[in-house]
């Protein structure tokens, strides 16, 4: 009973972390967008993509939905591109390659505005009944890395975004071009996605510190977790002083940290 | 030390999410991962240090007494300065062989050992792994630990067993008042002559002053001997038969001993300690009980205790084994004998006066050739 409520608060406090990211990307991209006009294309997209998304979340609490079909129901726009491949082939017309374009801006528009939640959702229900920490720990920081990536697109936006083609044009031109310069992160940076960062961070801790094992009482557990993460901070804040390289940061002593824990446990 | 499942798991995810955070660069999943490979460092020296400490076992009864196939309940208090922040599990209990032993792990704070003795005898020591783990729950070590205080007295069911014995006839020596009538010199009661009471003891006076013809002759008390001395020769090792062997003299013991007692006499038991010969007198059951649990722990005796042991017993209890040696078996053949039997092993003389023991032997007989005729 305990450790399912410690899993239930926690795991609410890592998908509402995700969700207040999200939140600033919808906010903004509902105080930019005018979708007034929209072709009968983005409508249609739009329109499926919300009964689909509505469909699968409703029957997926009455029956078990297999991954591979949520993925194919949801992506269907996406298979329907290389199937118009060979008309631009074979009629030279361009407006076969201009309808590919439309339906995929479209589909990534559209997707990230209804997929992410939907997403955020299925992640924490996994978080739920999962019992692998691997599995959770990379979803987790690919859930987080989309969100400040959307957040962090619209965030350069200054001009109006018309309509769902026009988002995932700007996904497609803006994401391609951060990605290749820095990665996700450093994109976005305002008070409600430090909030989220701050929540999905105290909510991974929890759960990783808490779940899973419980003959040690929970706040001795908290205790050990909130000394690390202050220590883990204090080597983060001296180190960054002396250089900005995170590799040099992050990543080697955590290399450094598993090597240790990896021979410790493994030598005699 | 070793990584738990739940530690490999953990492992595994923070390598994974540093890897994956990298890659994309989340800054805020690589300080995550960090902290967590901080904690689990941390957690890993708290359990190095907890293993450092001294761990202890108590038993809250350290001498536990009950019949053969009885159960028996035990807690057992675990001490650990690190208690706080290392789980420490009682994995497995290991008691002297012929004990059975289970754990009732329910309280993790003092897990009860429930004890089944097979054999009869005092069985001592007690030892106890534990699986250490630590805060959060990522790394565990086995430790294991002896209590070696610990004894485990267990009373042989023939202690049990209701015994109906016909007071016997006793010889004319004897310290003590047998309350039967026998050939002892103190009055016992007046019955009537028959043809096969001894004339000497019609009173005379007695018929003289009877309205009626009858003869009226004297009865005499019994007498009995104040204590009649059990001596238990071992004189060979029986290596993993050892405990099965005890078991059988203990039980036979005990009913030789309740038999006694019953008769009105003490039981001494005499055994090898250690090489002189332990006398412990016992005047109840419960005496007797003590006295069985000590002679359980007898050592092997040589050729001249063996003697000194013969020479002082009423009866002796010994094995086939011993009886192999034709000098020993020649001296215990002249004395009333229990025997213990042995696998692969025949005693060349037995003698006449022998009983071989099994649960359902009378041993009353056995008795009756020491006190009676």
């Amino acid at each position: 009973m305990r450790e399912n409520v410690i899993k239930l608060v926690s795991t609410t406090g890592v998908a509402l972390g995700i969700f207040v990211v999200y939140s600033v990307f919808i906010v903004r991209c509902a105080a930019l967008s005018d979708w007034s006009n929209m072709s009968q294309l983005e409508e249609l997209i739009l329109v499926t993509q919300i009964i689909r998304v509505g469909a699968v979340a409703s029957l997926g609490r009455l029956f078990r939905i297999p991954p591979l079909f949520s993925i194919i129901l949801f992506s269907f726009e996406a298979f329907l591109i290389p199937l118009l491949a060979p008309f631009v082939i074979l009629t030279n017309d361009p407006y076969y390659a201009a309808l590919m374009g439309s339906i995929l801006t479209t589909w990534l528009g559209v997707s990230s505005i209804l997929l992410s939640p939907y997403a955020i959702y299925e992640f924490a229900k996994s978080m739920m009944n999962e019992s692998s920490l691997a599995s959770i720990m990379v979803i987790a920081a690919l859930e987080m890395g989309g969100m400040l990536f959307l957040s962090g697109v619209v965030s350069t936006v200054t001009g109006t975004i018309s309509g769902p083609s026009a988002l995932g044009t700007l996904l497609l031109q803006l994401g391609r071009s951060q990605i290749s310069v820095a990665g996700f992160s450093g994109i976005a940076s305002s008070d409600f996605i430090s909030i989220g960062l701050v929540v999905f961070f105290v909510g991974t801790v929890c759960y990783f510190s808490l779940v899973g094992f419980s003959k040690i009482r929970i706040s001795d557990r908290l205790l050990v977790a909130l000394a690390s993460t202050v220590a883990g901070f204090v080597w983060i804040f001296l180190f960054s002083t002396l250089t900005t390289d995170y590799f040099a940061v992050f990543t080697i002593p955590a290399a450094v940290g598993i090597t240790i824990l990896w021979v410790t446990t493994h030598v005699n | 030390m070793k990584l738990t499942k739940r530690g490999k798991d953990f492992l595994t995810a923070t390598l994974a999410g540093t890897i994956t955070a990298s890659i994309v660069d989340i800054k805020i999943v690589l300080a995550l991962c960090l902290s967590l490979i901080i904690a689990a460092l941390l957690s890993e020296i708290i359990l190095a240090r907890a293993f450092r400490n001294s761990i202890e076992i108590t038993p809250t009864v350290s001498h536990v007494a009950c019949f053969k196939g009885e159960e028996s309940r035990t807690g057992l208090k675990i001490c650990s300065p690190s208690r706080r922040l290392v789980s420490v599990t009682l994995s497995n209990v290991v008691l002297p062989e012929g004990i059975e032993a289970n754990v009732d792990d329910s309280d993790t704070n003092m897990p009860n050992l429930l004890i089944k003795p097979l054999y009869a005898g005092r069985f001592s020591g007690l030892s106890a792994q534990f699986e250490l783990k630590d805060t959060l729950g990522l790394f565990s070590k086995r430790v294991e630990l002896e209590a070696e205080d610990f004894v485990i007295d267990c009373y042989p069911s023939s202690l049990l067993k209701e015994i109906r014995l016909a007071r016997p006839l006793s010889i004319v020596l004897g310290e003590r008042e047998g309350t039967t009538h026998g050939s002892g010199m103190e009055f016992y009661s007046l019955e009537e002559y028959t043809t096969g009471t001894d004339r000497k003891n019609i009173l005379w006076k007695k018929v003289a002053s009877m309205p009626d013809e009858r003869l009226m002759v004297k009865v005499r008390e019994t007498n009995i001997p104040k204590s009649l001395f059990i001596s238990l020769i071992q004189t060979v090792q029986r290596g993993k038969h050892s405990i099965p062997w005890v078991d059988c003299a203990c039980e036979g013991v005990g009913s030789l001993g309740k038999i006694i007692l019953q008769i009105g006499c003490d039981v001494h038991l005499l055994f090898d300690s250690g090489g002189r010969v332990a006398s412990i007198k016992a005047a109840d059951t419960s005496e007797l009980s003590e006295a069985l649990m000590q002679m359980s722990t007898a050592r092997f005796s040589d050729l001249d205790t063996a003697s000194l042991l013969l020479t002082r017993a009423d009866i002796c209890v010994t094995g086939f084994i011993e009886l192999q040696n034709e000098l020993l078996a020649s001296e215990v053949a002249r004395k009333p004998v229990l025997l213990i039997g042995d696998e692969d092993a025949s005693p060349s003389n037995v003698g006449d006066l022998a009983v071989i023991y099994t649960p359902e032997q009378d041993l009353a007989p056995l008795v009756n050739r020491v006190v009676g005729l």
